[in-house]
């Protein structure tokens, strides 16, 4: 699994310059209904497509700690992106039909099946599109951070020199 | 504030804000040379504008203007748009630099004669030595406030540095330590001490690290000697029909061409972007570029052997808590070829916050294995490796020969490919960086490679003689008396040391030089 490639146009989409991509993330969570399907959420892209993309980005980082909300603001970023990009609305509605070819229902699969088929793709633009998507959407999202122990922004709290910067405990004595 | 007509031919014009222009720019103000230093980034207000947020940041301060990329590195296929991470905004590099100042070694200064022939590597000895840059280093490690000189203290130990300090010690590492940072551990000259933030690399939102954005650039303008020029890129050099510089042209910011007269031009765009300056700068007199009759402007393009070393435990590290690269081992630093390779490499600590490091750790690969490694992220600790590269003709900054920028010229392409030195001191020091945090009970390591470079050097090398550089050992051009190169681009072999000292110090020595040779009327 490698080479999907991550190139500068994905550290330009959440620069600032850009108004999707990274930057917009907070506010596509918000669009889009904590727990529930899309109804409050998509724009462009068609609710199977959606469906097709939201597991494949959690197959392609999965973590049992999170919940289905963070994988669903992804699409939802990738949904606003084909707003403005009839390509890109195109590529992923192509890219995720395409995983259900064969008669058998991508969704339908097992994890590593599913894994199996993203792997035959991952040299697709289809799959690259999605991987550089998720790499920053999914991991600059702040209600991710406390699951894997990030503390964020750390100014407005004075910084951690009262807060724990050298609180390790467990080291061996040398 | 002091402004000088674009007529005034008799300024010192400087080209770039960062560690070598920037310092070079009030050095020169000091001793009353007028100078118009010319930015090609936006000025950005560091209580206001510096956030701790790594992807916002990375917007605002980096060199995002188009570049290429080709050879067998690693970058090339994982960052092939981004080949260096370098700022362009008032202060340069100097926003996002990690602090960390530390003097070449003496026999760094003469690898050529130290290290004999190494087929395939362009070593030159230095034109000069530690001895010469000694009171000069002193100079600037007092101006930068480096800590564990001039009575500085050092920097408290974080979270990840004791990590890497308690397998260090196991392992027999003697010289580990906090190391030399030009970030304050107690209030100094008006700029205050560090709170353990982080985000050191996404501008020091205390002003603790110096910058010289906040330090000589306002120390400059207090001078009435002085003018800076933000949002000003600088497109070409012009010369007289006898070769003697008299102009730069630039885009003004609003999309206008202007002419800014000179006596003198200094250019301190890092090693990327001064090369493709004087590249661009061909003319009738110079048809291979400026200053290129040695052929070697871009040429010897170095970045330092990299990579990072990733220790996951089972207990929390929390390794963004504190100063970003506050911490180091020197025992591998020194040259002992015993170990398969010339040089030696420092390891540094390094620690990046979650939406970094998943971009960072891995940045092509996907599926369960990746996630793993996030999921363990509070229990992570990690160290770069920084080692000396060989300078190799065939790597290169040249002009592309299709791609243009938004003003329609050549943009740049930087090739490399890594010497079989390179990749047997990057072997040595990935397998050193896995055995230390074994030695502590690490239940897995990873390699992680080399990132776009924020140490760029070599590309307008110094030499004694004309044909084997571009500048003489006071950055002067060989082949123009009234052109300077004053960035890391002259340094003529690389060294295993983080390069910011080394480009202040030749930049105060610079100043000396150049403010004489202006009295002298040599220039």
């Amino acid at each position: 699994m490698s080479k999907s490639g991550f190139n500068r146009r994905q550290f330009l989409e959440t620069s600032g310059r850009t108004v999707v991509g990274g930057v917009a993330t907070t506010s596509v969570a918000a669009m889009i209904a904590p727990g529930g399907a899309w109804a409050a959420g998509l724009t462009t892209l068609d609710e199977p497509t959606a469906d097709v993309l939201l597991r494949v980005c959690r197959v392609m980082f999965p973590h049992d700690k999170l919940g289905d909300d963070p994988y669903r603001t992804c699409v939802g970023g990738l949904d606003m992106k084909a707003a403005k990009d009839d390509a890109l609305a195109k590529q992923m509605k192509d890219g995720a039909a395409a995983l259900d070819n064969g008669g058998r229902k991508f969704l339908k699969k097992d994890e590593a099946a599913q894994v199996k088929a993203l792997t035959a793709i991952e040299d697709t633009p289809f799959f690259k599109t999605i991987h550089g998507h998720v790499i920053v959407a999914l991991y600059n999202n702040p209600k991710v951070w406390g699951h894997f122990g990030y503390e964020g922004p750390s100014f407005p709290l004075g910084g951690y020199l009262e807060r724990g910067f050298d609180d390790i405990d467990w080291l061996p004595e040398v | 504030m002091t402004t000088f007509d674009l007529t005034d031919d008799t300024v010192v014009v400087v080209i770039g804000s960062g560690a070598g222009g920037g310092t070079l720019s009030n050095e020169l103000a000091q001793k009353g040379v007028k100078v118009v230093c010319l930015e090609a980034g936006q000025w950005l207000d560091y209580t206001e504008d510096f956030v701790n947020d790594e992807w916002t940041m990375f917007g605002r301060l980096t060199w995002q203007d188009k570049r290429t990329s080709s050879g067998t590195w690693q970058v090339a296929k994982d960052f092939p748009e981004l080949p260096a991470w370098i700022c362009k905004t008032v202060g340069g590099t100097t926003t996002h630099w990690a602090g960390v100042s530390i003097r070449f070694q003496e026999h760094e200064f003469r690898t050529k004669t130290v290290y004999g022939n190494i087929p395939g590597a362009n070593l030159l000895d230095w034109p000069l030595g530690l001895n010469d840059l000694a009171p000069f280093y002193d100079r600037a490690e007092d101006k930068l406030g480096v800590t564990r000189t001039h009575g500085i203290p050092g920097l408290p130990g974080n979270n990840n540095f004791k990590v890497m300090e308690a397998g260090a010690r196991k392992l027999g590492y003697k010289s580990v330590h906090t190391g030399y940072m030009a970030i304050n551990s107690e209030p100094r000259n008006g700029r205050t001490s560090c709170r353990q933030l982080g985000f050191c690399l996404q501008g020091c939102r205390m002003g603790a690290k110096w910058s010289t954005l906040h330090t000589e650039i306002p120390e400059a303008e207090a001078t009435s000697n002085f003018e800076l020029r933000p949002n000003a890129q600088v497109l070409k050099i012009e010369h007289s029909l006898t070769g003697k510089i008299t102009a730069v042209v630039y885009d003004d910011g609003n999309g206008n061409l202007q002419r800014q007269k000179a006596r003198v031009v200094c250019v301190a765009g890092n090693s990327i972007e001064s090369p493709r300056l004087l590249l661009n700068s061909a003319s009738n007199l110079f048809p291979d570029g400026l200053a290129n009759s040695s052929g070697q402007v871009g040429q010897n393009y170095m970045r330092h052997t990299s990579g990072a070393v990733f220790g996951v435990f089972e207990k929390p590290v929390n390794m963004y808590r504190g100063t970003t690269m506050a911490g180091i081992i020197e025992d591998e630093a020194t040259h002992d070829p015993s170990r398969g390779f010339v040089g030696g490499y420092e390891l540094e600590t390094v620690s990046l916050g979650l939406p970094f490091y998943i971009s960072f750790l891995d940045p092509s690969n996907w599926g369960k294995e990746v996630s793993w490694f996030i999921d363990r992220f509070d229990c992570t600790a990690a160290m770069s490796i920084i080692g000396e590269d060989m300078p190799q003709m065939s790597n290169r900054i040249s002009l592309h020969p299709k791609h243009k920028d938004q003003f329609g010229l050549p943009v740049p392409n930087v090739h490399y490919d890594d010497h079989e030195n390179d990749s047997a001191m990057r072997e040595h020091a990935y397998k050193q960086g896995a055995r230390i945090y074994e030695a502590i009970g690490a239940i897995k390591v990873k390699r992680a490679a080399p990132l776009p470079a924020t140490h760029n050097m070599g590309t307008n090398r110094m030499s004694a003689q004309p044909q084997e550089g571009v500048v003489n050992k006071w950055g002067q051009c060989h082949d123009v008396d009234n052109l300077f190169v004053s960035d890391g681009s002259q340094f003529t072999t690389g060294g295993t040391e983080n390069p910011t000292l080394t480009i202040v110090a030749l930049a105060i020595r610079q100043a000396e030089y150049l403010s004489n040779q202006l009295k002298k009327n040599n220039i």
